[in-house]
């Protein structure tokens, strides 16, 4: 093979969603991107201003469950550059996503928050002709894991990643749960039940699968804090970064209410580290304070205590966020990074 | 006697041709997805090269540990159900040996460079054990 393999397994998870994503672009897309092109035009006419025009129209790849679609709109003379994020209608939802509405909803109530997100400028309403989705700024920025982790022009924005993603969190968390409208719950008890059953509709069965299932069943916590909104696919390659760092959380098509430490587990996936395993924030550098406390924290200590609190005023940073994490992993087991680690074995819940 | 070239080797020939020939003329979705083609491939040779023998030592490794004889499948099933059960004691050894072994078999084939397998494997320091050589 002449391949260069780690760029192909930087890009694996994503191209596994390419994969079953273009299974169904064969039966949705193909036909319609002139017709696409057209009703965008009507709707930039009507929407913006008479004699608006699209300039340019771009499949984007990447994203899972929807399509993106970036293009350019002349309004007399002024440029605005957008993106489109629809399901045009027939494609399977998976009960996790959150739907084009609420997504739209959620992004917009993120923005009111503080948190970095781009602008909903347009929700698709069905007369439109183009399915649900909405329209929002298009924010120019690098979102390739192996550019943000390697190239040297985004070498001060690693410094600052790990402390933006928790800031960014934070905000997230922040949100009035009483403000989400409709938006799915999901409990410790609820995603387990889920990753089993979707699990057991795989087909095949999987010894350490079983394994890992009854580790969960067997460690779980015995409770759910209050329900945070939770963006719930929080991890690098849904972030727009430029060379000052981050710039925008996208893909909020799994955002739900749930247990915010979910977010802060997600991002430090070994996966989403993209082989820098030695930094668990997402592949990024830790601030230094949040090193040197993360450090005394991973002594094992034995003492149960509480949970810790999540959402007070100093929760800003990952690092920060880490320490809870510690916490938590102290008390039961270490599950990533430990590359050379054999399983982790049984132990009875605290 | 098998025939010349191998199936392995078409397999390269094939994949060597995407990278190197239609790469370079291709961009967007189309180059991305050719991206996971390649990969693809990549994939079913290793699952050709390793995939027997990796096979064998499950079916070996599945024959102990259940103290049974059938096939692989069908011990595998067992195997999960007992699991599921709690059937067999989860700290047992030899089981946890046997879910190492089957899981890094799998990864040989489907994702060998992976960072985590890779440290597994000896290929790359754990951030541990660089972290203790740096000192």
């Amino acid at each position: 093979m002449r391949v260069n393999p780690r760029r192909a397994v930087e890009d694996f998870e994503d191209h596994l969603s390419a994969m079953i994503e273009s299974r169904r672009d064969a039966v949705s897309v193909a036909a319609d991107e002139s017709e696409l092109a057209d009703r965008l035009a009507r709707l930039a006419e009507h929407w913006l201003e008479p004699g608006a025009k699209i300039i340019t129209l771009e499949r984007l790849s990447g994203g899972a469950s929807q399509e993106t679609w970036s293009f350019d709109v002349d309004a007399r003379g002024s440029l605005r550059q957008l993106i489109l994020r629809r399901n045009p209608g027939g494609a399977v939802k998976l009960d996790m996503v959150a739907g084009m509405e609420t997504e739209a909803r959620l992004i917009r109530l993120a923005e009111q928050t503080g948190a970095p997100v781009p602008r909903v400028v347009h929700v698709l309403s069905p007369e439109e002709g183009l399915g649900s989705g909405f329209i929002m700024e298009r924010i120019e920025g690098e979102s390739l894991a192996r550019k943000l982790l390697r190239d040297p022009q985004y070498a001060i924005a690693r410094t600052r990643m790990a402390f933006q993603i928790g800031a960014a969190a934070a905000r997230i968390h922040q949100m009035d749960p009483a403000r989400t409208g409709e938006l799915r719950r999901a409990t410790i008890r609820s995603s387990l039940d889920d990753a089993t059953a979707l699990y057991r509709t795989n087909g095949k069965r999987r010894p350490v699968v079983e394994w890992a299932l009854r580790w969960l069943e067997a460690n779980r916590p015995a409770s759910d804090p209050v329900p945070t909104v939770v963006h719930g696919d929080l991890r690098t390659g849904n972030f727009i970064a430029g060379p000052e760092g981050l710039r925008a959380v996208l893909d909020w098509e799994l955002v739900h209410l749930g247990d915010p430490m979910e977010d802060l587990g997600w991002a430090c996936v070994a996966s989403w580290r993209f082989g820098n395993l030695d930094k668990p924030a997402g592949g990024f550098r830790l601030p230094r304070a949040a090193v040197c406390r993360l450090r005394i924290r991973r002594r094992p200590s034995r003492r149960g205590g509480p949970s810790p609190v999540l959402g007070g005023p100093g929760h800003g940073a990952l690092g920060t966020h880490l320490r809870h994490d510690g916490e938590r992993l102290s008390r039961r087991r270490p599950l990533g990074g430990k590359g050379g680690d054999r399983p982790a074995s049984f132990r009875n819940r605290d | 006697m098998r025939e010349q070239p191998s199936a392995s080797e078409l397999l390269d020939a094939v994949a060597e041709f995407m990278a190197k020939e239609l790469m370079p003329r291709l961009s967007g979705r189309v180059a991305f997805h050719t991206r996971i083609a390649i990969n693809v491939l990549a994939i079913v040779r290793r699952e050709m090269t390793l995939g027997p023998a990796a096979a064998a030592r499950e079916a070996a490794r599945l024959a102990e540990l259940l103290d049974a004889e059938g096939d692989a499948e069908a011990l595998t099933d067992a195997l999960c159900e007992r699991i599921a059960h709690g059937e067999i004691d989860a700290n047992d050894p030899k089981l946890i040996e046997h879910l190492w072994a089957t899981t890094m078999d799998t990864v040989a084939i489907d994702q060998p460079n992976y960072a985590t397998y890779r440290c597994a494997t000896g290929a790359e320091q754990t951030p541990a054990a660089a972290e203790k050589s740096k000192e």
